[in-house]
């Protein structure tokens, strides 16, 4: 079984960034697809079947929060794992990241083995 | 370190020292690097980019990163990859999320980890002769050298503080 992940972060540098370390990741990955706001990202994900979603916080039109806010209304987004990717350090938005539904955290700059740590536990938390 | 920060900040002027500890540890993925203060006179606008991104509650300020284009280059190609390099619109968004990397840095270190700050996006422009100038009140500037060679120039001015509240 190969997982698809979405990729949202209004960055390009930073997709392919994330794109990079998700290559070495030893989970399977099946189709790795982007998106450049939380909008765009809902419509991607009504439209696709996606396993793992990293997002980023501060984005245009729509943030990160209000996505997973969204996706967390619904049965079928909700049971989706998400990682929220940010350099936003402080507790509150730790916290908010946390009741909107992400199952990790993880700080720009970071490793690759960190992502890789947090991929395979997001994915195992939600079966 | 809190205290520390506190006490730079509701003097109108942050230590070098501490923004040299926040730059160094963003920059030392990279490259080695080591850093200097530097006075308006020594701070020359550089061929190449510079990001900004400013900053609301507790204090409201800004923070600039400028980056030669040769370094610019280097900072694309280590996050994106090698076709990152010659591409100017993604060395652009490498400055621009170095600085947005940055400034949650001097956030954390000047604030904690509890209090929230909001930062702009980085805004981002090719035009580095609009270094911030006037009188030095909140205004610290720090000068990267990367592998010896290239001067990274970065700034953080400080126009309020609420630290005095705290």
């Amino acid at each position: 079984m190969s997982y698809n992940v979405l990729i949202v972060d209004d960055s390009a540098v930073m997709r392919r960034m994330v794109r990079r370390a998700l290559a070495v990741c030893d989970t399977p990955l099946g189709k790795i697809i982007e998106a450049s706001d939380g909008e765009q990202a809902l419509q991607i994900l009504a439209d696709a079947w996606i396993d793992l979603v990293l997002t980023d916080i501060n984005m245009p039109h729509m943030s990160g929060y209000t996505m997973l806010e969204t996706m967390q209304q619904s049965d079928e987004l909700g049971a989706i794992a998400t990682i929220v990717v940010t350099s936003e350090k402080s507790a509150e938005s730790i916290e908010r990241a946390r009741s909107v539904g992400a199952k990790g955290y993880l700080i720009k700059p970071f490793r690759a083995d960190e992502l890789r740590t947090m991929v395979e536990n997001a994915l195992e938390s939600v079966g | 370190m809190s205290t520390l920060a506190s006490r730079s900040v509701s003097d109108g002027l942050v230590s070098p020292a501490l923004l040299f500890e926040v730059v160094a540890r963003v920059f030392k993925g990279i490259a080695p690097c080591s850093c200097e203060s530097i006075s308006p006179e020594m701070a020359v606008p550089l061929a190449g980019w510079q990001g900004v991104i400013d900053f609301c509650g507790p204090g409201v300020g800004s923070v600039g990163v400028c980056v030669p284009t040769g370094y610019a280059e280097v900072l694309a190609w280590v996050m994106a990859g090698e076709e990152a390099r010659t591409n100017p619109a993604l060395q652009a968004d490498a400055v621009g999320e170095t600085t947005n990397i940055l400034s949650s840095s001097v956030m954390a270190l000047l604030y904690g980890r509890r209090r929230h700050a909001r930062l702009s996006s980085p805004t981002v422009s090719g035009n580095v002769m609009e270094l911030p100038s006037g009188p030095p009140e909140g205004l610290t500037r720090l000068g990267v050298l990367v592998d010896g060679e290239h001067l990274v120039q970065v700034w953080l001015r400080v126009v309020s503080s609420s630290s005095k509240s705290k």
